[in-house]
């Protein structure tokens, strides 16, 4: 279980993603863990990835924090928003819909190929006003490169409005929504895939940790199951933070289409309801 | 650029308030389950959970203290928001 927990806590910690879709499915079909149980120790597996990751990426000026609190307002307002919605709309139906748009950003991103080759030769860019006005612009280091890489923000209306979808789906789904932050980072407003994975596994933990009291208090978190898991996560998104940075943008893209498939065929069982 | 240093501060904060959070919650979690006292892991669950709502009320005063206001106002909002809605949690 640890060891799965480590291959979890890696791989999400690289894509920006909180390791549900790896911990969910191991935690059932392998060791017969009641759903219940195995989504209480999702939730805290996705707290581990952001928190684990994030103290790594937030020093390596990886993430752009500025970024991550103004796309938060959007994500904790369409949380709330979709915590009273859940009350009318029937979630088989946003399962199907969730797995049509996964499969189309996957679609549109493997088309796109590797922007970063082009971007990079295109510098410096406009930036969206409200970007200059927040301050968003920044740079990252990319090791992979050897230097610093300077971007700028595109589309943050645009941006703003997917968080808040994002909001809206992971409530009433119970998933992280951490594909749907990075695809929002990285196709509506431009950010480099690595800023954009870092930001968005800085965010998750927040989204995370606004239902995971609830889980806390109904007593979904199961001590026994849910401690093996914290730990290994810990460790494995230490490791993968370290990897990320050094890793080819490249790769890091193809690997996140690949993911994006995966997720979307997951949520398409759970809409059919097989 | 003049906004470049008080950033690289407040990343610096929030990165050793996170570190030393993770490797306070391990630890807590570690010894609960080496000892088989599933209180203790729950108490380092817990922390873990409260983790990122520390950092979000870190990086509130952390703005506040470099006078970038729209930051806090941001902050706080999403601190407000969170707060509400663990307690939106605990009634359904």
């Amino acid at each position: 279980m640890v060891l799965i927990s480590i291959f979890a806590g890696a791989l999400g910690s690289i894509l920006g993603l909180g390791g549900g879709i790896i911990v969910i499915p191991a935690l059932t079909l392998l060791f017969g863990v009641d759903i219940r149980y195995a989504i209480g120790a999702s939730i805290v597996s996705v707290i581990a990835t952001s928190s684990g990751a994030a103290a790594r990426y937030v020093r390596d000026h990886m993430t752009n924090i500025r970024v991550a609190i103004f796309l938060e307002v959007a994500t904790t307002s369409g949380a709330v928003c979709g915590a009273i919605l859940s009350a009318y709309i029937q979630s088989r139906f946003l399962f199907l819909l969730f797995s049509l748009l996964l499969l189309q950003s996957a679609f549109t991103m493997w088309r796109r190929g590797d922007p970063e080759k082009k971007e990079l030769s295109e510098l410096p860019g406009k930036g969206h006003p409200w970007a200059h006005f927040l301050k968003l612009h920044s740079h990252y280091p990319d090791f992979h490169l050897g230097k610093n890489v300077n971007y700028f923000v595109e589309n943050v209306p645009l941006g703003f409005l997917y968080m808040f979808g994002a909001g809206i789906l992971s409530a009433l789904l119970g998933i992280g929504s951490g594909a749907l932050k990075v695809l929002a980072m990285d196709s509506a407003m431009k950010l480099p895939i690595k800023v954009s994975s870092a930001t968005s596994n800085f965010m998750i933990g927040v989204t995370a940790a606004a239902s995971a009291g609830a889980y806390y208090m109904k007593g979904d978190i199961k001590p026994e199951i849910a401690a093996p898991v914290a730990l290994g996560v810990l460790i494995g998104s230490y490791i993968g933070a370290g990897l990320m940075t050094k890793m080819k943008s490249h790769l890091i893209r193809k690997i996140f289409i690949f993911i994006l498939l995966i997720i979307s065929v997951q949520m398409g069982i759970k809409g059919f309801g097989i | 650029m003049s906004d470049e240093k008080p950033i690289q501060k407040a990343e610096l904060f929030i990165s050793h308030l996170l570190r030393w959070g993770v490797f306070t919650c391990a630890l807590v979690i570690l010894i609960g389950w080496l000892s088989a006292s599933n209180k203790m892991i729950m108490a380092g669950l817990f922390l873990l959970i409260c983790l990122p709502i520390a950092r979000v009320f870190g990086a509130a005063l952390i703005f506040l203290k470099q006078k970038d206001y729209i930051y806090v106002g941001l902050s706080v909002y999403v601190l407000i928001v969170l707060i509400t809605s663990l307690f939106l949690g605990k009634k359904l």
